[in-house]
């Protein structure tokens, strides 16, 4: 390539990443011109008046709860399956291909459809209710998909390069997985992590119709909960002066992403710097 | 030749226990255990990749393997501890036997085997963690729970290999952080740990620099006299050197064969064959 080429190529992706951290600081900056004052007491008093005034304390507590499930069901259960997709599939191509086209289905579905499903099977059918726990499932199968496959990823291409190895040491694939595959995978656990953890906290549809929009302090997972993507649709669209909190809210929550996506960040350059 | 495969086939209804019971701290009463093969094939799918090998190989010497490539050595070394058994639509058909194991049986225990018969790869193949852990993990899921065990045993393998005195002040480093030649050192060093009887060393020097090279040579020719060594190398000069016995491989019609198998001395001396002949001028392959 001449160096004119490069240097246009150049120009033209330096401009394209300003272009994209201009939108970020608007969306950011118009949130918290609308919020007007946000204090920190936001953050540590419950609502009232609807969630007009106060803060956003349980709304915290839900989503927190939520979340916990989500990811307390989710993660375990796609790391296992993304280790039977990469370690222990490999002699069945069928049962690999109807579990990948499943996955694939699953991960183009409409969110407001996991809340349909979560409603007929964990609020009705199991009779959970309108509960945290019912939201925390519904989400838990709505992120799945996404954790597999991003889970399956890092793990076969750790499968692939210490197979060999591993097997030529006797070491069983039960023992390979439990002792290098998953040590190795580490950073992209923690990439899917982030992934989840963003996806459950922004989902609305599939909370309205499993977790509820009961605006009260959870005292079990059995309680309605509302999360905070919930409470931000509810003060915009059903509350008559809610939306200076609405904006406060969103603001949170996306400061709540920014420090995930950080820490996690972080995390992953300690592993992966002690591990060169 | 009969009497002995008959003998096999005998002991061969106790090798689960004998498998059971054999400690892999210690080595069985003998050590010269000999790998045989008879009308061996090995298929990927439909792909006949080597057909009707017939060997012996003869214990505590250094075997080495040599032909052109695409000629199926790594098949060959691959289907003795059956690490073709990952590849799907392999299939081996024949006989194949280490002492009284058959390998081909599906009863074979492949963990106990892949222990009795270690394999180094072309590419320095070590966990991306510490040097340490590169050996506590496969002496830790071969029984040795005791730590200062597995770090005995380490220490052992590591001073066999050479490697002792240039890492003993870094063992808990990153195994990736040693240079190829080490790297190289370092994987026999943990093959050696679990005191195998048989080592595979699929062109070990190959992905090395000469002086790291020589090195491995050297280090191949000190384990004579406790390991019986079967090694690919497309080096002949190599396999002059430092080999008792020779294996000469080619593809005929696209599959491999056995074309001539002896004395490396002999084999280099007067080959039988002409195509070996021609091999060993570097006129073909
Ligand atoms: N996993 C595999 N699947 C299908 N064919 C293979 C595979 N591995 C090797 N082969 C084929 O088997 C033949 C022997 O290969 P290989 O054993 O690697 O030869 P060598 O080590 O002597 O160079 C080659 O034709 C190669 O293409
Ligand atoms: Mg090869």
């Amino acid at each position: 390539m001449s160096f004119r080429s490069e240097n246009i190529l150049k120009g033209l992706s330096f401009i394209s990443a300003l272009f994209f951290c201009g939108i970020f600081f608007l969306i950011l900056s118009t949130l918290i011109y609308q919020s007007g004052a946000l204090s920190f007491e936001f953050l540590t008093t419950v609502s009232s008046e609807a969630g007009r005034a106060g803060g956003i304390l349980e709304v915290i507590n839900s989503s927190f709860l939520i979340l916990a499930i989500c990811l307390g069901v989710s993660v375990p259960l796609s790391i296992a399956t993304a280790v039977f997709l990469a370690v222990f599939s490999e002699k069945n191509p069928l049962v690999h291909n109807v579990i990948s086209t499943a996955l694939d289905t699953l991960a183009a579905t409409p969110s407001i459809v996991f809340g349909l499903f979560g409603y007929s099977f964990f609020v009705i059918y199991l009779g959970f209710g309108f509960s945290i726990l019912a939201g925390g499932l519904t989400l838990a199968f709505m992120v799945l998909p996404f954790l597999i496959r991003i889970f399956e990823e890092g793990i076969s291409e750790n499968y692939r390069q210490f197979k060999l190895a591993g097997a030529s040491l006797g070491l069983s694939r039960t023992a390979q997985v439990r002792r290098i595959i998953l040590p190795l995978s580490t950073n992209t656990i923690s990439a899917g992590l982030v992934l989840g953890i963003g996806r459950a906290l922004s989902e609305t549809a599939a909370l309205l119709f499993t977790s509820g929009y009961l605006l009260r302090m959870p005292e079990s997972v059995m309680d309605s909960g509302r999360s905070m993507s919930v409470h931000i649709f509810d003060l915009a669209m059903n509350v008559p002066g809610g939306n200076q909190n609405a904006y406060r809210t969103a603001v949170v929550l996306v400061i709540a992403l920014i420090v995930i996506n950080l820490t996690s960040t972080f995390l992953t350059r300690r592993v992966l710097g002690a591990k060169t | 030749m009969s009497g002995q495969l008959r003998l096999r086939k005998d002991f061969s209804n106790n090798e689960s226990s004998l498998t059971k019971v054999s400690d892999c701290s210690e080595r069985p009463g003998s050590v010269c255990a000999s790998l045989k093969a008879k009308n061996l094939s090995l298929h990927y799918g439909d792909f006949k990749a080597y057909d009707n090998v017939n060997i012996e190989i003869e214990p505590c010497k250094i075997t080495a393997l040599v032909g052109p490539s695409g000629c199926g050595k790594t098949s060959f070394l691959n289907s003795v501890n059956r690490l073709v058994d990952l590849i799907p639509g392999s299939k081996l058909r024949g006989e194949l036997s280490f002492g009284n194991t058959d390998i081909l049986s599906p009863s074979c225990d492949l963990i106990e085997l892949r222990r009795k018969i270690g394999m180094v790869f072309q590419r320095p193949a070590p966990f991306p963690f510490s040097i340490k852990k590169n050996f506590h993990i496969p002496l830790k899921e071969h029984g040795i729970s005791k730590s200062s065990v597995r770090d005995e045993r380490m220490e052992q393998s590591l001073k066999d290999v050479g490697l002792w005195d240039e890492v003993k002040n870094r063992l808990k480093q990153s195994a990736c952080n040693l240079s190829g030649g080490q790297q190289q050192r370092l994987c026999i060093a943990r093959t050696l740990s679990l005191k195998p009887e048989l080592l595979l060393m699929d062109e070990p020097c190959s992905a090395l620099d000469p002086v790291s090279s020589e090195k491995i040579e050297q280090l191949i020719l000190s384990l004579r006299d406790n390991y019986t060594v079967l090694m690919v190398t497309h080096n002949l000069a190599q396999a002059k050197r430092i080999s008792d016995n020779l294996l000469v491989c080619w593809v005929k019609d696209g599959t491999g064969c056995l074309i001539e198998t002896g004395k490396t001395s002999e084999i280099f001396f007067a080959p039988a064959e002409k195509l070996t002949k021609e091999y060993l001028q570097g006129v073909r392959g």
